[in-house]
């Protein structure tokens, strides 16, 4: 019985692909990301700078480097590591009063020179503006830490190092935050598997799962009791699917001749 | 950090004088009000006896009408999850031709309710019942196959 | 002579009053708390790596369960961001109809924080009434949006159908009597001596710190900062509505729970006026049936849910799923504070202390 799926995955390659398509997508994201068309609109830079840009790179210079707004308005500038302690401090007490750190985040692009992208978003209670400050960070190096500029940033940035492993030079308290502390990995990096680091353990049932192959397995042959053991029971109990009558699997085949 | 200094006057908090204060009179104020209530309808129901019907827009336990399945895989690429999980035949079968669903499984401890799959349905076969009484003794029970998704799982309804 | 040693006790993350998986390593020297080390990520599930695998509109069940007491806030927040990368327009209908069931939801919300912050302190009667007006709103979220909690209740572009009807009527009947019980609510606990006793002066964060801190939402306004994102940095149409922000001065417990007494009443008056200017017409809206944003294109917006601010920072990867969904909880950078306002109180005051923050562990692990 376990050879008649595959033998039905062969005769019906049509309908299949289009199920399929996801997971692959997935697994490729960073790579193909160049690949695609993709005409959708995008507005044209300003040629005018933001006056919230443009008060910044009037105090530092080439030290900040504009790159124009986000779709909500915001400005946003890149700074360097080394420079990032100096401008967040005057970016807090200067002109701007940036006072309020909203976020900090991470962006992973795997194939850029420096693979992450350290992200603020900053925001000014009683001037209502926003910015948003962008520093490179290779994998393995860090930027400095914002605690002693915003208090804000102790967990902001134990979150960022727990899920995407960005060192934060000069935080009192770097460990994680929400997975446990002997955790392997960091989860939102675009090369950690969506299902885990353990993927061997998921069993070849989570692959025909992802498949959209589901009804192809059958009770007590796709789930032997070790299996069963080993993925604990929330994974296969999500997978167990009702035997199916024996007539049934009897015409599962025979079908296509109606063709 | 500074705090705020904890013996400066307190402007929202209501003030009272003594004499509220050595009568009670915000105790008894809330008392009496409590009172009243003890002589106004119920708003609970006795659930297992009495059922809440719920409004025909709600999002309960899946149901696919095998009948006019098309087999399009819509519902099982849409759905956030991955829940759902059908296989297509084409042939002619039930008084119909084109495709139809020859497998069709849905899993109910991993569906979201969140209605994808009934928006993206082009024939309208899948649809959300408004059934809600989903729980089973055995995750395997959760699973609802083609049979069941037409003709609706067992609920035990208790009467007074 | 006498030994004093530092005791460290586990509150949580089985414990009632922790409202989920919350722990809470304290540091006492006998029932004053010295220190506190917050222990999460006991929900954890991995939202932001889920939506990076899904795409636009797959991703909006997932923001239901962040912040699963008002849920269409983080769908609203969500939604808004993606028509914000895609420049898709919303009709007027929607736009209102959106803000009235937002504004429905911070009530719900609210009224659940008071059931279970007043049910902590000891006052029963609150879990039992204000669960009562609940799930009249969550009867219109049935009928609305198809699901009491986990609503999915927008998709970008507009609405997912059309209010059913007779919505609006029960709506406006509700809000005409909703005032009256926020009223007989503020009678039982308003001037209660019990209730005074715990909540006046405790939990106490002063302005700045809350600023720095990263607070937001009832946590500022309590602490007499005057900041509502929904006046600030209107969205959603909430500059053609009227209504008050209540800020209150007193930094504690006791300032932050007037501030969202008002603002249930304040919700209430905008629901009225969003249910009154909302026109005829479409309401499911104009977005692709399959949205794909270009690469680089990003967007950070946020709204003001009831717990403060809720941010969406999101980058199009040119093709129909997100390249990144980073989610700013403000339970999260909320609970931030609740190591600095529990210092030098009683353990159970940390109690108040947790329930005023008003914490929805959905939201701080994501």
């Amino acid at each position: 019985m376990a050879d008649e799926p595959s033998n039905d995955s062969a005769e019906e390659p049509a309908a299949k692909p289009a199920a399929e398509e996801k997971p692959e997508a997935v697994a490729e994201k960073p790579a193909a990301a160049d690949a695609t068309p993709a005409p959708a609109p995008e507005p044209e830079p300003e040629p005018e700078p933001h006056p919230v840009t443009a008060a910044l790179t009037g105090q530092f210079g080439d030290k900040v480097s504009d790159e124009g707004e986000d779709q909500c308005g915001t400005p946003i500038v890149r700074a360097g590591a080394d420079d990032l302690t100096e401008v967040m401090t005057w970016l807090r007490d200067g002109d701007l009063k940036l006072n309020y750190l909203s976020s900090v985040t991470a962006v992973d692009y795997t194939t850029r020179d420096p693979r992450f992208d350290v992200v603020y978003h900053l925001y000014s209670v009683g001037e209502n503006h926003r910015l948003t400050v962008k520093c490179g960070c290779e994998d393995g190096e860090g930027v400095p830490s914002m605690v002693d500029i915003w208090p804000a940033a102790d967990w902001l940035e134990r979150e960022t190092y727990d899920l995407y492993g960005t060192e934060f030079l000069g935080h009192p308290d770097l460990r994680r935050i929400f997975l446990p502390d002997d955790w392997e990995g960091f989860p939102l990096r675009k090369d950690y598997p969506l299902e885990g680091p353990n993927l061997e353990l998921l069993t070849r049932q989570q692959a025909a799962f992802r498949g959209g192959q589901f009804d192809r397995i059958r009770g007590e042959q796709a789930i032997n009791e070790q299996e069963r053991e080993m993925a604990g029971p929330g994974v296969v109990g999500a997978l167990w699917v009702p035997e199916p009558p024996a007539d049934e699997s009897e015409t599962e085949t025979p079908d296509q001749e109606g063709d | 950090m500074s705090t705020t200094d904890s013996s400066a006057p307190i402007s929202s908090a209501p003030k009272k004088t003594f004499l509220e204060r050595f009568l009670l009179v915000e105790l008894l104020k809330g008392m009496w009000l409590t009172l009243k209530y003890t002589f106004r309808p119920k708003v609970t129901v006795q659930y297992p006896l009495e059922r809440e019907s719920v409004h025909p827009n709600y999002r309960g336990i899946l149901r696919v009408d095998e009948s006019t399945c098309i087999g399009c895989y819509l519902c099982e690429k849409i759905c956030p999850d991955k829940c759902i999980h059908l296989e297509a035949e084409r042939g002619y079968t039930k008084g119909k031709g084109g495709k139809y669903a020859t497998y069709f499984y849905i899993d109910h401890a991993r569906c979201l309710f969140c209605g994808l799959c009934e928006e993206v349905c082009p024939v309208d076969s899948i649809y959300h019942s408004n059934e809600y009484e989903a729980a089973v003794y055995n995750r395997a029970d959760a699973v609802h196959d083609l049979r069941i998704l037409d003709s609706g799982h067992d609920i035990i309804h208790y009467e007074r | 002579m006498l030994e004093t040693k530092e005791f460290e006790l586990n509150m949580g993350p089985q414990h009632p009053s922790t409202h989920g998986v919350l722990r809470l390593v304290l540091h006492l020297d006998g029932e004053t708390v010295l220190d506190v080390d917050t222990v999460m990520g006991y929900l954890h599930r991995g939202t932001e790596k889920l939506c990076e695998t899904r795409n636009y509109y797959q991703n909006v069940p997932f923001t239901d369960r962040t912040d699963y007491l008002a849920a269409p806030y983080n769908n609203l927040g969500y939604v808004e961001t993606v028509e914000k990368l895609g420049g898709y327009q919303v009709s007027e209908r929607a736009l209102y109809a959106r803000m009235a069931i937002v504004e429905l939801s911070r009530i719900a919300s609210h009224l659940f924080w008071l059931a279970t912050h007043a049910l902590d302190i000891g006052a029963q009667t609150m879990l039992f009434w204000c669960t009562r007006e609940r799930e009249v709103i969550l009867d219109f979220f049935e009928a609305a949006l198809g699901d009491r909690l986990t609503t999915s209740a927008f998709k970008p572009g507009g609405l997912r159908r059309d209010l059913p009807e007779g919505w609006v009527e029960a709506v406006l009947e509700f809000c005409g009597t909703f005032p009256a019980r926020v009223e007989e609510y503020e009678t039982l606990l308003n001037a209660n001596r019990i209730w005074m006793e715990r909540t006046v002066g405790i939990g106490v964060i002063s302005g700045e710190d809350a600023i720095a801190l990263g607070l937001s939402g009832p946590m500022l306004r309590g602490s007499g900062v005057d900041h509502d994102l929904r006046k600030a940095l209107p969205y959603g149409g909430y500059d053609t509505v009227d209504f008050d922000v209540p800020v209150y001065p007193d930094c504690d417990s006791y300032s932050r729970y007037l501030v969202r007494m008002e603002e249930m009443r304040q919700s209430t008056r905008i629901v009225q006026q969003a249910l009154a200017k909302m026109p005829e017409g479409k309401i499911t809206g104009k977005a692709p049936k399959m949205i794909k944003i270009a690469e680089g294109v990003e967007a950070y917006h946020v709204v003001e849910s009831p717990r403060g601010e809720l941010g969406y920072y999101m980058i199009g990867g040119g093709k129909d799923i997100p390249y990144k969904c980073k989610i700013r909880a403000p339970s999260f950078c909320n609970l931030q504070a609740v190591g600095p306002m529990s210092k030098g109180l009683l353990i159970a005051d940390v109690v108040t202390v947790i329930g005023t923050i008003d914490i929805v562990l959905g939201d701080v692990d994501r």
